[in-house]
């Protein structure tokens, strides 16, 4: 019986680690977590690097208008985005505005996930990113994360 | 296989009622197919498939705060009571008193009509069953208006939030403002007052929606579909007993399906474009063209219903389905709504006409059927000989295309 990748993996997330899931047999990451890969069928494993970042660009993002916070989401006043990381795992996660006060974010904008969890309120996946500036970000982009193209 | 019409349709009128349950919705719109069709009885009826977003489990009431809650769990369900159940299409057939071979729901949340409609297709052409009876409906507060597995969507689950992306980069990439695509709201407003069964009945300026609320930075509430309660109901028919039940059979010549994956990150692509129409469109047309040994190509598609969820939608999908070049989709629906031309979404699509999930694709085609048989008063087409429904899921992860024709 193989192990139970969801459990673990939002286990991780509720103590704020998003650890990457990624086939034993061909590599690839599997996105969302489940037991096996979508390509081999492969059993898949989560792995984490407390030392490395993770790290991702904007595909598209927009700006809340409203107060969403009866539908439990709490980033009421900031941007959501569609973020892409290693080219293979795209989440839809805030970023707020004063974490983006210095240059609106846009397609291509550099990210980091700043912290992740699970909602309470209804067992939502949570992302929060934000902007990283050039130079920080330039070890952290060397693994492929090209830009998306417009 | 056999070629199958459709024979009856019966609609209940879309509406904000929260006072009504999921089973009344579809009998009222089954009531209304006999009535259309006095040629077919309840013994005539071999299968029955019902249509619904969340599976038969809906609720059909507010909650007592007055929001429409999305969750029904513990103690709601018994606050609901038997209002939310499964097996909602035999206890439909039994409700109408019809005693089928078959009856099973479909689910496939937004697009649960037309998906319906082509399960029924199937019955009926691979001999199965004579006559099938497809009914969708939804309730306003259905839990079928989010697609809760998907987790990449984080909070953002919501269907505005999918669409405000779209937008951003539809405007971003086509040089295209919010008054733009203000005209698609506009027109399906203006067409809406014509459809007696629709959700609105107010026409709104383009300036109206221009300064409706913003939902968020991309989206008014009037760039927005509405989830209501309404019903729809169909009779899809072999062409070997057609004669008996109709004398004005509209025939489904051509079926397209695609869906490119359940979560909406994972199909988003660029945001540029909805894949999974570009090949329901093209395998729609490239099997009507077999069925009705034609020449058939989309521009000789002269009536339309397209799913319309948000504004960006329309042009969107008008190029994914070739009606328009990339870019150029927003130019269509402009030209259409200074020149009052009923092509696209004649009822009012989503937008004007209001989104009950399960009953939205079998509205479409019912709306597409009455075009082509020239039975679409103040907003007729004039003498349409084909016809197309589209209708989506879930971001466009999936899309069904039926091709009609006289």
């Amino acid at each position: 019986m193989s192990k139970n990748i969801v459990s673990e993996f939002e286990a991780a997330l509720h103590h704020g680690l998003f650890k990457i899931p990624r086939c034993n047999t061909c590599r690839k990451i599997v996105w969302p977590p489940i037991e096996f890969c979508d390509a081999c069928l492969g059993t898949v494993s989560l792995e984490h690097d407390p030392q490395v970042r993770i790290c991702g660009r904007i595909i598209e993002c927009s700006e809340s208008r409203q107060d969403f916070a009866r539908h439990g989401i709490n980033n009421t006043a900031g941007f959501f985005c569609l973020v892409e990381i290693k080219q293979a795992i795209r989440i839809m996660a805030s970023l707020s505005k004063t974490a983006a006060a210095s240059r609106l974010p846009g397609p291509g904008s550099r990210v980091i996930l700043k912290s992740c969890g699970i909602n309470p309120a209804d067992s939502s996946y949570v992302f929060d990113v934000e902007m990283c500036d050039q130079e920080d970000a330039l070890d952290d982009f060397k693994d492929g994360d090209d830009p998306p193209s417009a | 296989m056999r070629r199958v019409c459709i024979a009856g349709c019966g609609i209940a009128p879309f509406t904000r009622s929260s006072d009504q349950s999921l089973e009344s919705v579809l009998l009222h719109s089954v009531k209304n197919l006999f009535v259309d069709n006095p040629r077919c009885t309840q013994k005539d009826v071999d299968a029955v498939l019902v249509a619904n977003a969340a599976g038969g489990y809906n609720k059909a009431s507010t909650l007592n705060d007055g929001t429409a809650s999305v969750h029904l769990q513990g103690d709601d369900s018994k606050k609901y009571g038997k209002r939310g159940s499964g097996y909602m299409a035999p206890i439909l057939a039994e409700l109408a008193g019809i005693r089928p071979k078959t009856a099973h729901t479909v689910e496939s949340l937004c697009s649960s009509g037309s998906n319906a409609i082509v399960s029924g297709y199937a019955y009926v052409a691979s001999g199965l069953a004579d006559v099938v009876l497809i009914s969708g409906a939804e309730t306003y507060g259905s839990l079928g208006r989010i697609l809760w597995w998907d987790d990449s969507r984080g909070q953002f689950k919501h269907p505005v939030f999918w669409a405000s992306l779209f937008t951003s980069r539809y405007k971003r990439a086509h040089g295209i403002s919010n008054s733009d695509l203000a005209v698609v709201p506009a027109r399906a407003f203006a067409n809406a007052r014509f459809n007696p069964d629709a959700l609105s009945r107010k026409s709104h300026t383009i300036q109206d929606i221009i300064e409706s609320k913003n939902i968020t930075g991309d989206l008014r509430v009037l760039d927005c579909s509405r989830p209501c309660t309404g019903g729809a109901s169909i009779l899809l028919v072999s062409d070997e007993i057609s004669a008996a039940y109709t004398d004005t059979p509209v025939w489904i010549t051509g079926i397209g399906q695609k869906t490119t994956s359940a979560g909406f990150a994972k199909s988003a692509g660029n945001l540029t474009s909805i894949e999974s129409t570009v090949h329901a469109s093209r395998d729609a047309l490239h099997m009507a063209r077999r069925r009705s040994r034609s020449s058939l190509e989309i521009s000789d598609v002269d009536v339309a219903e397209i799913h319309d969820a948000f504004s960006v939608c329309e042009p969107m999908i008008l190029e994914a389905l070739g009606m328009a070049q990339p870019g150029r989709g927003i130019q269509i629906s402009k030209q259409m709504y200074e020149t009052d031309d009923y092509a696209v979404n004649p009822r009012g699509g989503l937008i004007g006409s209001g989104h009950p999930l399960g009953a939205t694709g079998i509205a479409q085609t019912i709306e597409v059927a009455r075009q082509l048989l020239s039975e679409s008063r103040c907003r007729q087409v004039k003498d349409p000989q084909a016809g197309l429904v589209h209708n989506m899921s879930a971001a466009g992860t999936s899309s069904t295309v039926l091709v009609m024709q006289r």
